[in-house]
């Protein structure tokens, strides 16, 4: 079968999309021929990390983005009886965390849940690690890395790194980038934390999830929702100046599966 | 919409989400709460996420981290609290690759003890740079 086999011009009996749950998908006809888009779910992003409350103070590091969701496309024929489904969730972010003596650490995402549509399986995108390096990930883009926070008194928080893609994907490369942390006045006390990790981004992502600004002092920030498909969840900032929970990680993107139907 | 898990022998193999319990749909499913696949069903119910160390591991033999305690390592090691009793036989028995200072357990138990009173500094134990001589 090639695309012409479908398509020959026509256009789709009908179009759905399955945003959550799981069942059977049942065609109009017997031996019904259907392009399937799944948009796999992204990853949740990892909180920041706590501020060091010993002195001299120093701000907690962003976390990192979580990871775009795979893409898969393909063709096939499906029996009236139907083929079951699933569609992943996405993984939630890491939650905030309170500050510490010595160098705290965010709590990294989960991963997306695994889609499937009948023998088609496309699993769920990492989260965010604490690690400080851009989480990487399969296809799809890879969230940013949180930025670090300043020891001392002599300069603000870091800005996140630019993600970066692993192996193949219509659209692989993360936009990466974690929002940058805001800086102290200089001369004064306060130590900035490190801005979160923007999150990856997926085909079906629509805009992409920020990571949580740096803050001055006190609590650190959460960033904004992506919105659309299996983009990445955006990582929280870290919290400051020796006290303050840091910013959680946002939640992935869910999966889809869309189905273009066109009959036998 | 809640969360809903399949679970394989205890650890999450999937996540969705679902209007309403899918349980029987496609096999089992149970509420899970921020759970994702690999965490872990523990046989309270609850979910915890895999134990990973993300951050690089930075080891220090054991006799060198203790000294790291300064003035506090004879209380300590020589402490009747139950709680400080375990962490140094937690210590004790890692002979063989050292401790990871980059374990969270180690700035959890180093906030252990303070709260027992010791005034043991978290950068001198945990962030200082590990000497050539303080390796495993």
């Amino acid at each position: 079968m090639n695309a012409s086999d479908i398509f020959g011009g026509a256009k789709p009996l009908r179009i759905v999309q399955l945003t959550s749950g799981t069942g059977t998908w049942t065609p109009l006809v017997d031996n019904s021929r259907v392009f399937v888009r799944i948009q796999g779910a992204g990853g949740g992003g990892a909180s920041g990390g706590g501020a060091n409350t010993n002195s001299p103070y120093s701000g907690g590091p962003g976390g990192p983005g979580g990871c775009g969701g795979i893409y898969e496309e393909f063709t096939l024929r499906i029996p009236i009886a139907g083929v079951s489904y699933a569609v992943g969730a996405g993984g939630t972010g890491g939650a905030g965390q309170a500050a510490v003596a010595g160098s705290g650490t965010g709590l990294s995402g989960a991963a997306g849940g695994t889609t499937k549509f009948g023998t088609c399986v496309v699993p769920g995108a990492p989260g965010g690690t604490t690690a400080q390096t851009p989480s990487t990930g399969k296809p799809g883009g890879a969230g940013g890395a949180g930025g670090t926070g300043s020891n001392g008194t002599s300069t603000g928080g870091g800005n996140g790194q630019p993600g970066k893609a692993v192996g193949d994907s219509l659209r692989g490369n993360s936009v990466g980038g974690g929002t940058v942390g805001a800086g102290y006045a200089p001369g004064g006390w306060y130590t900035g934390s490190g801005g979160g990790g923007t999150g990856g981004d997926s085909v079906m992502t629509l805009t992409t999830g920020n990571g949580g600004a740096g803050v001055q002092t006190g609590a650190g920030a959460s960033g904004t929702a992506g919105t659309g498909y299996g983009f990445g969840g955006a990582g929280g900032s870290g919290s400051a100046n020796g006290s303050g929970t840091s910013g959680a990680g946002l939640a992935g993107g869910g999966a889809v599966i869309e189905i273009w139907e066109f009959g036998a | 919409m809640e969360r809903y898990a399949q679970v394989i022998g205890g650890v999450v193999d999937n996540v969705i989400e679902s209007e309403k319990d899918p349980d029987g749909t496609n096999g089992g499913w149970i509420v899970c709460g921020n759970a994702g696949p690999g965490w872990k069903h523990n046989s309270d119910g609850t979910f915890s996420p895999p134990a990973t160390l993300d951050a690089a591991p930075r080891y220090i033999a054991v006799g060198s981290f203790f000294d790291r305690f300064g003035t506090y390592k004879w209380e300590i090691l020589s402490s009747d609290d139950a709680a400080v009793k375990a962490l140094v036989l937690d210590c004790s028995v890692r002979t063989k690759v050292g401790i990871n200072l980059s374990n969270p357990d180690v700035a959890r138990g180093v906030q252990l003890l303070q709260a027992k009173g010791f005034a043991v500094s978290a950068e001198l134990v945990i962030d200082a740079p590990i000497l050539e001589s303080e390796k495993p």
